[in-house]
């Protein structure tokens, strides 16, 4: 057996030693003592991380108080008094902000504040301001970064050398369980943490290691300019981050991956919620980073607790945790059971996967560094639920039709979903968040349709590398126009960054399924299945997804890079409507997104026979009918080919040429109606908020009135205040007298030995 | 009749440890920085740590001299390890507040060792009288300790009063507890005519339950009562809360750990070894059991109400005492034939509980030296005053109650698990034990939650010391070492238990 495979506890050991390396070590003892300031101010950063996330009702207020001033950064009791932001922010402008990032955060305070106007213009000069000294990390706080990227960097390239290994060896490509370690093994009790190394493995590891390298590479310059002081934590989350996903990836069995799953949701966590500093924008309707890092996290509970109940049913059943082991254990399976235990675990993925009705927190959690987006959506959390599915797929396969038809069915609902919301979206990371959850909801599909796993997982890679350029791209955009998101103040960038739009259109076209991108074999694939296997309604939806796909994205292309007056029609540069300069981005930028790019044009062609590509076999030992295998052979791929075209040239006629009035759809009131109801979410959040605020509050009243204080109050209280009381009159007991102490200790000898003398001869 | 050098060599780790405890007291008079004292005290635990290595490393066990009166084997090495680790912990602990507050540093830590070599005595030795010298070595200097705070601390003008009235109620009630623990064993040596365990184990399968077996009863009561009262059961334990609360923090930590695992070992040494559970295993098993049952339930119960953070450790340290019955229980239910597991998990449970209880003091003293406070309450929001003492801290508590996949959490499962396959009317006990842990959620968590959520009294950044420092770092070390390697572990703990039911020839 390769090496590659037998010590591939190399590739997560990696990322760990970089999160030690650097927390333990070069960021307390070399990065903080190494700054010529602000320890304190540092370490309450890190702490307001928690702060918010716990207390996000106080939250919202307090990032007034400390406008681009980590001195006085003082979660939690801030006095937030709009003059004194006021004060502060015009503080910060007479040359004490630290950071570009500062300005964009002194000028959301400052626009709520009372006469705040004339200062945003103020603010919109000190933009072009150079970097302030204090602003940039300490020279080891990079060390940190390149130690990371380094690390990572040597992961991805064991990861490749296990993919070259497998594909030499197909023996291999049926999985392999590599022991790793024996944590407890006493009294029956074995919990061993082993590695299952197959083709889907190792696919998921290149993923997971290249977009995290390219991301980490790419952080560099985006970090510095967001939150300079918080450059090593950055990294070192990063590193836990991918060690997180590698875990769950590698994982033979439900207790590690489990862990994995909730190390992802912890490392989101802190990641989203690391501008903790930046206060909600209700006006943009964007939440505090704080607030979505929590709600990411409160929603993914929903899931995880299905999915551990899943897990549970799935061990008492069999006694087991490990994948390959569940089948053979299940005995006279109880398919209803089992059926069961899918759906709880599809539950995990779904809140994972961002799935509907658990899809709210990944829009929300665009308030994240959008690095740390692009981690999301293409590589880690969100493909870790698509992951949970392929990897326990035998099960839902022996199941039956109906847990697998449970997946397919909130795949393609969700798909035309979160599709139809992001048509009317102006936030450009909204717009891609939605763009995700509705791909997802194909990927699901094609683990739902198709017998085999390899459609979803083909599409799961191609959109890695497509998502991952798209977000760094939409991250190169914001750093070029000072981190606004609004695309009403963007237009005609592509001239303008042209590294930047280049790919990022290459990447819009593959999402969009023009021929020959990478998007375009992998989605259409799904779409064939779903007709394949008899599904017209799966079938409809997904391939009215593909046109809204289209549409939305190059709705998004001509608003962000095109407009009135560029190139082609409008498709490549135009006019600008910001008012900020724009800004070059350097290399360290651009070159993560050439380098996706390839993959985002070329992957397909894995899929492809025509070319060779043969990835259905790699990943599950058959290859597919020459029908999917070579989409031109197809009669369908027409459908899909006019779906993608019709909607790159709707967008084109509205925002390129602007020859389609702008407003066809919304002149009329049904379309103005239905524009105002994507605009708002169909209105999920509110129906959320409004169901926990007045059914679940409100039952629990009603509960708490009539059956808690008078039924179950007598009892819990009855018990509670028992041992309370119990404990208080125990408590009396110790009456701090020497001499009861004594007798209570000589009279309990004597009384055991009485009863006991007692038993002993009377029991005779 | 003459001692051997084989005889001096196997008690070399508590003759080094001897004479370091000398080498400190009379360096006290010398040296003029106390700083010294805590370094050669920290750092002369090395030799006796080397000793222990050695013997460890030699050949065969276990291992007699002084005519059988020492007994060194796996299990007494275990807890010589254990017994060096609490030395160390302790002196890191109580650098600074012995510095600030007793001003007897040499005294101290000179009182410690002595205490320690008693403590390491009474793991390793097989006879009576040996066993029972060595625990009144390891108490005076507890008595001692327990009212050295002769000075108040600022801040808590009772302080001095409360320590000597400690003192004085600790040398009371341990002599009361000693008178009986003696009882017992002249009562033992009456129906045996031995002090020597393994006379004693072969004396008692000739009388069988003969008419001697009442007498044998009492004297199984009286010296279960007798390290009861060591080990704080209930209900031996009335001395502990207010013993605990009275003395100066950090010689309650060491009364919490150091007399606790003498306790212990001695116990289960005197029991299994002397042929105790064989004989009268039926009831000898419902002795341990309800005290087990009235350890863990008043320890938890209330420890719910306690306000003093040393008051509810005390009553956490008497529900701990009850999960280790728990296990011994189930040893002496199934003699021979309980679960090897269950009895490897004994030591490790005792181990994780040291290491873990270190670490928990040094956060209180860490708070109490910055704020001089000890109560519940001052735990307040100390995540806002000092992130890492909070992070630290709240590991330790929930290591304590038991919140996997913590090493706590893992000792506890262990011998639950255990004791649960040995079947009989063990079941019900663990069900006992396990709605104990429940509650026992509610005053850690409830900690936990008052350190993470709870607004802080004042927005200000504690300084903790390097001393506590590092104390309450190697703790988290510690507990997140034995979390990930807990089988090295368990099978070290499973040597030692091997050794100690091994005396009698019960094999697996």
């Amino acid at each position: 057996m390769s090496f590659f495979v037998t010590d591939i506890w190399v590739i997560p050991a990696l990322p760990l030693l970089a999160f030690l390396l650097n927390i333990l070590v070069l960021r307390p003892f070399f990065d903080l003592s190494n700054r010529d300031k602000g320890h304190a101010a540092e370490a309450a950063a890190a702490h307001g991380a928690q702060g918010h996330g716990a207390n996000t009702a106080a939250g919202h207020d307090e990032a007034h108080g400390n406008v681009g001033d980590p001195e006085q950064h003082d979660i939690g009791h801030a006095e937030a008094s709009p003059d004194d932001a006021y004060v502060r922010a015009l503080d910060t402008l007479d040359g004490h902000i630290d950071t570009p990032a500062a300005i964009p955060r002194a000028l959301r305070t400052a626009e709520k504040t009372p006469g705040g106007y004339a200062l945003v213009q103020l603010v919109e000069d000190a933009e072009q301001h150079p970097h302030h000294p204090h602003g940039s990390p300490t020279i080891w706080a990079r060390i940190n970064g390149y130690m990371g990227i380094l690390f990572m960097g040597l992961a991805f390239l064991w990861s490749l050398g296990l993919l070259v290994a497998l594909m030499q060896n197909p023996a291999l490509q049926r999985g392999e369980t590599v022991p790793i370690y024996t944590w407890i093994s006493v009294a029956g009790l074995r919990y061993p943490i082993d590695f299952y190394v197959d083709s889907l493995t190792a696919i998921m590891l290149v993923i997971v290691t290249a977009i995290s390298l390219l991301v980490q590479f790419y952080s560099q310059a985006y970090i510095e300019g967001e939150e300079p002081r918080g450059y090593s934590r950055f990294f070192a989350w990063l590193s836990i981050f991918s060690l997180s996903m590698l875990l769950l990836v590698l994982s033979s069995n439900f207790l590690l991956i489990y862990m994995g799953w909730e190390l992802v949701g912890l490392s989101s966590y802190l990641l989203i919620g690391f501008l903790a500093k930046d206060a909600a924008k209700p006006e943009a309707g964007r939440p505090s980073p704080g607030a979505a890092a929590l709600k990411a996290f409160v929603v993914n509970r929903v899931g995880d607790f299905g999915f551990l109940i899943g897990i549970l049913i799935l061990f008492t059943a069999t006694g087991t945790f490990v994948f390959t082991d569940i089948p053979a254990r299940l005995g006279p399976i109880n398919l209803a059971l089992l059926t069961v235990a899918m759906i709880l675990v599809f539950c995990g993925a779904v809140g994972k996967s961002a799935q509907f009705p658990l899809h709210v927190w990944l829009p929300d959690a665009m308030e994240g560094p959008t690095p740390v987006s692009a981690l999301i959506h293409a590589a880690k959390m969100v493909a870790a639920g698509v992951y949970l599915v392929a990897r326990t797929f035998p099960l839902f396969h022996l199941a039956g039709p109906q847990a697998l038809t449970v997946v397919a069915y909130i795949g393609g609902f969700t798909a035309i979903f979160a599709a139809s919301i992001a048509l009317v979206q102006i936030d450009v990371k909204r717009i891609l968040a939605y763009s995700t959850i509705s791909q997802l909801g194909y990927m699901f599909v094609g683990l739902g349709v198709a017998d085999t796993i390899g459609p979803g997982i083909f599409h799961l890679m191609t959109h890695a590398f497509f998502k991952a350029l798209l977000f760094l791209g939409s991250g190169g955009v914001l750093l070029a126009v000072s981190m606004n998101q609004d695309m009403r103040k963007m237009g005609g960038l592509a001239t303008r960054i042209p590294l930047v739009a280049f790919p990022f259109l290459l990447a819009t076209l593959s999402i969009s399924g023009f021929p020959f991108f990478a998007g375009f074999f992998s989605k259409d694939e799904i779409i064939a299945q779903t007709w394949e296997h008899g599904d017209y309604i799966l079938y409809a939806m997904t391939l009215a997804t593909a046109f809204l796909t289209a549409f939305y994205m190059f709705r998004l292309w001509f608003l962000t890079f095109g407009g009135k007056g560029g190139k082609f029609g409008g498709l490549w540069g135009g006019e600008y409507r910001g008012t900020v300069a724009v800004k070059k981005p350097d290399f360290r930028v651009w070159l993560p997104l050439m380098i996706l790019a390839v993959p985002s044009v070329f992957a397909g062609f894995w899929g492809w026979s025509s070319v060779g590509g043969n990835f259905n076999a790699f990943i599950t030992g058959h290859p597919l009918t020459p029908a999917f295998a070579n989409p031109f052979t197809s009669p369908l791929t027409i459908f899909g080919v006019g779906a993608s075209l019709l909607g790159i040239a709707l967008a084109w006629g509205m925002y390129g040429l602007q020859v389609v009035p702008r407003n066809v759809f919304v002149s009329n009131p049904l379309g103005r109606g239905f524009a105002t109801v994507l605009w708002n979410k169909y209105y999920i959040d509110e129906i959320y908020l409004a169901f926990v605020r007045y059914v679940v509050m409100g039952l629990s009243k009603v509960a708490s009135f009539f059956i808690d204080r008078r039924i179950i109050d007598g009892i819990i209280n009855g018990a509670g205040s028992g041992v309370v009381a119990f404990g208080r009159g125990l408590r009396r007991s110790e009456s701090g007298r020497l001499q009861n102490y004594g007798a209570a200790i000589f009279g309990g000898t004597l009384v055991i030995a009485a009863v006991f003398f007692a038993v002993v001869y009377f029991g005779k | 009749m003459s001692i051997t050098a084989t005889d001096l060599w196997l008690l070399s780790p508590e003759i080094a440890l001897t004479l370091l405890a000398l080498l400190v007291l009379s360096l006290d008079f010398v040296v003029k920085r106390k700083a010294i004292l805590s370094i050669v005290s920290i750092l002369g635990l090395i030799a006796p740590a080397a000793f222990v290595t050695q013997i460890g490393l030699t050949g065969s066990r276990p291992l007699s001299g002084f005519y059988g009166m020492l007994r060194v084997d796996n299990y007494a090495l275990f807890f010589d390890y254990l017994f060096l680790l609490i030395g160390a912990g302790v002196v890191l602990v109580s650098y600074d507040y012995v510095r600030l507050y007793l001003k007897n540093t040499g005294e101290f830590y000179a009182l410690m060792l002595f205490s320690l070599v008693g403590a390491m005595m009474m793991a390793s030795s097989s006879e009576l009288i040996t066993i029972y010298i060595a625990l009144e070595l390891t108490s005076f200097p507890l008595y001692i300790m327990a009212g050295m705070l002769r000075n108040s601390v600022p801040g808590d003008p009772g302080s001095a009063s409360r320590s000597s009235e400690a003192g004085i109620k600790y040398v009371l009630l341990g002599a009361m507890s000693s008178a009986i623990l003696l009882y017992g064993m002249a009562l033992l040596y009456g129906s045996t005519g031995s002090t020597d365990l393994g006379e004693i184990a072969t004396a008692l399968t000739s009388i069988g339950h003969g008419p001697n077996s009442l007498v044998l009863l009492l004297a199984d009561v009286f010296i279960f009562a007798g390290f009861g009262f060591k080990i704080s059961a209930v209900p031996f334990h009335m001395w502990a809360p207010d013993i605990y609360e009275g003395a100066p923090t950090p010689g309650t930590l060491f009364f919490s750990v150091a007399s606790k695992t003498a306790g212990f070992a001695a116990l289960i040494r005197v029991f299994v070894d002397g042929g105790l559970v064989q004989t009268s295993s039926f009831y000898l098993w419902g002795l341990i059991a309800i005290a087990a049952i009235l350890s863990m339930t008043l320890g938890n119960v209330v420890a719910i109400v306690q306000s003093d953070i040393k008051r509810m450790m005390a009553y956490s340290s008497i529900a701990q005492a009850g999960y280790i019955l728990v296990g011994f229980a189930a040893l002496a239910y199934r003699p021979g034939g309980a679960s090897q597991a269950g009895n490897a998990a004994i030591l490790v449970f005792l181990a994780i509980y040291v290491i873990t209880n270190i670490g928990a003091f040094a956060g209180i003293i860490a708070l109490a030296n910055a704020t001089g406070g000890e109560r519940v309450r001052d735990f307040d929001g100390l995540v806002r005053r000092s992130p890492t003492l909070a992070v630290g801290m709240a590991l330790c508590l929930l290591s304590l109650a038991g919140i996997p996949p913590l090493a706590g959490a893992v000792s506890k499962i262990i011998i639950f698990i255990s004791a649960w396959q040995d079947g009989g009317l063990l079941p019900w006990l663990v069900i006992i034990a396990l709605i104990n842990s429940v509650i026992s959620i509610a005053y850690y968590v409830g900690v936990v939650y008052r350190i993470f959520v709870s607004p802080p009294p004042r927005e200000d950044r504690l300084r903790v010391s390097p001393a506590l420092s590092v104390a309450l770092g190697l703790s988290v070390v510690a507990i997140i070492a034995t979390t990930i390697f807990i089988q090295p572990l368990l099978s070290a703990g499973g040597l030692g238990a091997n050794d100690l039911v091994g005396f009698l020839g019960l094999t697996h």
